[in-house]
C-alpha cells in the first residue's frame, strides 16, 4: 500500500498534471467566487473537457476545481456579505465584519489557509482510511454489491433532499435513464423508440451537464439584480493583506472543524456541518463573545470545515462506488468516463489512479495558500464584476461545446438541453436532482449485479437476503430510509406541542 | 404546494405506468429491472397524491414561488437556449454562439457594447481554438467561418 502511495506521488509530478492542478485551483476559486455557481456546476462543465486528457491530469484538474471552489466561496462572503456557495453562509458571520473593520485581505488569507488545512487533512484521511475499507469491500459478491448500490441510492434519496418520496422518485428516474439502450445481459433494446442514438444508452455526461449546469444558469438571472448592486460597492472595500491571526489562536477551531468536516464527508447527506463546526468552535474558544462580530476562530472554523469534507466524501465513492454528494456523483461519472470503475477493484487494478487523485486533492488544497490568499483577494475577486447577463450565455456556450465534444454528437447536446428542462421542472416541483444522477451512474451496476445474483441462484431471490453482509446492508438501508420518517414525525410532534402551548397562552 | 404535489404525482404515475407497459414486451429478464422500478415509482407517486390530498401539512417546504417578472426572464432564457441549440447545426457553433451571447446580454439589460462584442467574439474564438487546435476535437462546422475559409 505505502509503495503504491509513493509511486502515485511520483507519477503526479509531471508538468501536465502540475499545470492541470494549478489551472483547476484557479478556475475553482473563480467559479466558487461567483454566487450561484460553485463546485458542482464547475465540475459538470469541466468533465467534457477531460475527455481528451490523460486520467491523472484530468482528475488533477477536477480536484483543483473541487478544492478551489470551496475557498472561492469565501471571497464574496467576506467582501460582499454574499455567500458564493451554501457552505459559505457561516463565513459571512465573521468574514464580513472583518472586512468592515478593514481586514478583508487578512480574512481572505485566513480563509485560504483554513481551507488548505481542512482540505489536506481530509485528503490524508482519504489516503489512510480508504484502502482498509476497500480491502473489506473486495470480499463482496454480486448480491452484496447490489445491496451496496441500493444503500447508496437510498442514502442520497433519503438524506440529500427534504422529502423522502420525491427523493425516491428522483432516484428511480435516474435508474430508468440508465436502463435505456441495449440490455447488457439479454441484448434486448429498451426504451429506444427505434432511435439508433439511444441503442448505447443516454450519455451520462449529457445528463449531468444538462441537469447540473443549465437550471442553475437559467436561475442566475433571478439573483442578477441583488448581485450586481452588491458588486457595485466592491470598489469601496480596501483589500489590505495584513496578517490577522496566529496558529496558537486558531488551532482549536481548525482541529474541531477538520474532525467534523471529515466525519460529515464520510456520512453523506448532512448539509449542516459548517453550522455544527461553528458552534463547536465557539464552545471550545477562549473568546466565544467575539463570534459573529469578526472572530478569527469563527472564520477559521467555517472555512476549514468547508474544505474538510471534500476528500473524505470520496471515501465511500472510491471504495464502494457509492457517491454521497453531488460532487462525488460527478467524480464517479468522471472516473467512468476515463474508463475506471470506482469500487474496491480500483485500489487493486489501478492504485496509481486512486492514490494519484488523493495526492491531487492534498496538493491542490496546499495550493490554496499561495493561490487563494493574496492572489485571490487581488486578482480573482474581480470575477465578481462579471455581469450575470454576460455570465449566463457563457455558461450555456461552454456546456454545449463540452457536451458536443465529448462524443462529437449533436444528439448529446439535444439530450443535455432536454435534461436541462427536466431539471428545471424538477426544481420547480421540489424534486432533488442529485438522486437522478446517482441513480444514473449506479443503475447499470446495480441491475447487472442483481441479474448475476439471480443467475447464480437459478432465480431464487433468497440469495439477496440470507447472506450476512446482505442482512447488514438491508438493515442499514431500512435505518437510512426510516430516519427521515422519524425526523418528520418528531417535527410534527414538536409543531403540535408548540401549537398546544400557543393555544394555552392565548387563553391566558 | 398541494397543487404542485398533486400535479407532479399524477405525471409521475402516468410516466411509470407507461414505462411498466412498455417493458412488458422485453424478454430474457430485461423487463425485470424497469418493471420493478415502475412499481416503486407508482407506489411513491400514489403516496405523494394521498399525502397532498389528505395530509397537506406533511408536505415539506419547497422552493419559494417565482415572481411574475422573474418567471418571464427565466422563460425567455430557456426559450433562447433552446433556439441556440436548434441553430447550432444550421449556423455552426461559432456563429450561433456569438449571436446567442450578444442577444442574451442585450436582452438582460447590459448596454456596454464594447464589452459584449469583445467578450462574445473573443470567448467563442478562444473556445473554438481550444477545442479544434488543442484538444483536436471538431466543433459543428460553421457558416461564417466556412465562407471565410477558416
Amino acid at each position: 500500500m505505502f509503495h503504491d502511495i509513493f509511486t502515485a506521488l511520483i507519477e503526479m509530478m509531471t508538468v501536465g498534471t502540475i499545470v492541470a492542478m494549478i489551472c483547476g485551483t484557479c478556475l475553482g476559486i473563480c467559479l466558487g467566487a461567483l454566487p450561484g455557481i460553485g463546485a458542482t456546476l464547475g465540475i459538470a462543465l469541466a468533465i467534457p473537457f477531460t475527455y481528451g486528457m490523460g486520467p491523472l491530469p484530468a482528475l488533477a484538474l477536477l480536484a483543483g476545481i473541487h478544492n478551489g471552489s470551496s475557498q472561492g466561496g469565501a471571497i464574496p462572503a467576506i467582501l460582499l456579505n454574499m455567500p458564493g456557495t451554501p457552505g459559505s453562509i457561516v463565513t459571512t458571520w465573521d468574514g464580513h465584519p472583518l472586512a468592515q473593520q478593514g481586514k478583508a485581505g487578512g480574512a481572505i488569507n485566513l480563509s485560504a489557509i483554513s481551507c488548505a488545512v481542512g482540505g489536506s487533512l481530509s485528503a490524508l484521511s482519504l489516503i489512510l482510511l480508504a484502502p482498509p475499507l476497500a480491502k473489506v469491500a473486495l470480499a463482496f459478491g454480486p448480491p452484496e454489491i447490489f445491496w451496496v448500490n441500493v444503500f447508496g441510492i437510498a442514502t442520497v434519496a433519503a438524506l440529500l433532499g427534504n422529502d423522502l418520496l420525491k427523493g425516491f422518485i428522483a432516484a428511480c428516474f435516474g435508474l430508468f435513464i440508465s436502463a435505456i439502450g441495449l440490455d447488457n445481459v439479454s441484448g434486448h433494446e429498451r426504451y429506444t423508440f427505434g432511435m439508433l442514438e439511444l441503442v448505447n444508452g443516454v450519455a451520462t455526461v449529457a445528463v449531468m451537464v444538462g441537469m447540473f449546469s443549465l437550471p442553475p444558469a437559467w436561475n442566475l438571472v433571478r439573483q442578477a439584480r441583488k448581485r450586481e448592486s452588491a458588486t457595485g460597492s466592491m470598489g469601496r472595500i480596501q483589500i489590505i493583506s495584513e496578517r490577522i491571526w496566529t496558529v496558537a489562536g486558531v488551532w482549536r477551531a481548525w482541529a474541531v472543524a477538520s474532525f467534523i468536516g471529515i466525519i460529515n464527508g464520510i456520512l453523506p447527506g448532512s448539509a449542516i456541518a459548517s453550522f455544527i463546526a461553528y458552534n463547536e468552535a465557539k464552545r471550545v474558544s477562549k473568546n466565544p463573545e467575539k463570534f459573529g462580530k469578526g472572530s478569527i476562530e469563527g472564520l477559521a472554523a467555517a472555512e476549514c470545515v468547508n474544505a474538510a469534507d471534500n476528500a473524505s466524501a470520496l471515501i465511500p465513492t472510491l471504495t464502494l462506488g457509492v457517491p454521497g454528494s453531488n460532487v462525488a456523483a460527478l467524480m464517479l461519472g468522471a472516473l467512468l468516463i476515463q474508463g475506471f470503475q470506482p469500487g474496491p477493484q480500483l485500489f487493486r487494478d489501478a492504485p496509481e489512479i486512486v492514490y494519484g487523485y488523493s495526492w491531487a486533492l492534498v496538493i491542490t488544497a496546499l495550493l490554496l495558500i499561495p493561490l487563494g490568499g493574496a492572489l485571490a483577494s487581488r486578482v480573482f475577486a474581480n470575477v465578481l464584476r462579471i455581469p450575470t447577463s454576460l455570465l449566463l450565455p457563457l455558461i450555456i456556450v461552454i456546456a454545449s461545446a463540452g457536451v458536443f465534444a465529448s462524443q462529437n454528437s449533436m444528439f448529446d447536446v439535444y439530450v443535455a438541453a432536454f435534461f436541462g428542462l427536466v431539471g428545471l421542472a424538477m426544481i420547480r416541483f421540489d424534486f432533488p436532482i442529485a438522486p437522478v444522477i446517482i441513480g444514473l451512474v449506479l443503475g447499470a451496476k446495480a441491475e447487472f449485479n442483481l441479474r448475476v445474483s439471480l443467475m447464480m441462484s437459478a432465480g431464487d431471490y433468497s440469495i439477496l437476503i440470507f447472506r450476512p453482509i446482505c442482512i447488514i446492508l438491508i438493515i442499514l438501508t431500512i435505518l437510512i430510509v426510516t430516519f427521515p420518517l422519524y425526523r418528520a414525525y418528531q417535527d410534527w410532534r414538536n409543531r403540535r406541542a408548540k401549537g398546544g402551548q400557543g393555544e394555552i397562552s392565548a387563553e391566558h | 404546494m398541494v397543487a404542485k404535489d398533486t400535479i407532479s404525482s399524477i405525471v409521475v404515475f402516468l410516466f411509470s405506468l407507461g414505462a411498466f407497459v412498455l417493458a412488458q414486451g422485453y424478454g430474457g429478464g430485461a423487463e425485470l429491472f424497469p418493471r420493478g422500478l415502475a412499481i416503486i415509482m407508482m407506489l411513491a407517486s400514489a403516496g405523494m397524491f394521498v399525502r397532498a390530498i389528505f395530509w397537506p401539512a406533511a408536505i415539506p417546504e419547497g422552493v419559494p414561488k417565482m415572481e411574475r417578472s422573474e418567471r418571464n426572464v427565466v422563460a425567455f432564457c430557456v426559450i433562447a437556449t433552446m433556439a441556440y441549440v436548434a441553430l447550432i447545426v444550421p449556423l455552426g457553433f461559432a456563429t450561433a454562439s456569438v449571436i446567442f451571447i450578444i442577444v442574451i446580454s442585450y436582452a438582460l439589460g447590459m448596454r456596454n457594447h464594447l464589452a459584449i462584442w469583445v467578450t462574445a467574439i473573443g470567448f467563442v474564438g478562444l473556445l473554438y481554438f481550444l477545442f479544434v487546435h488543442i484538444f483536436h476535437t471538431p466543433l459543428p462546422s460553421d457558416l461564417i467561418l466556412g465562407l471565410l475559409g477558416i
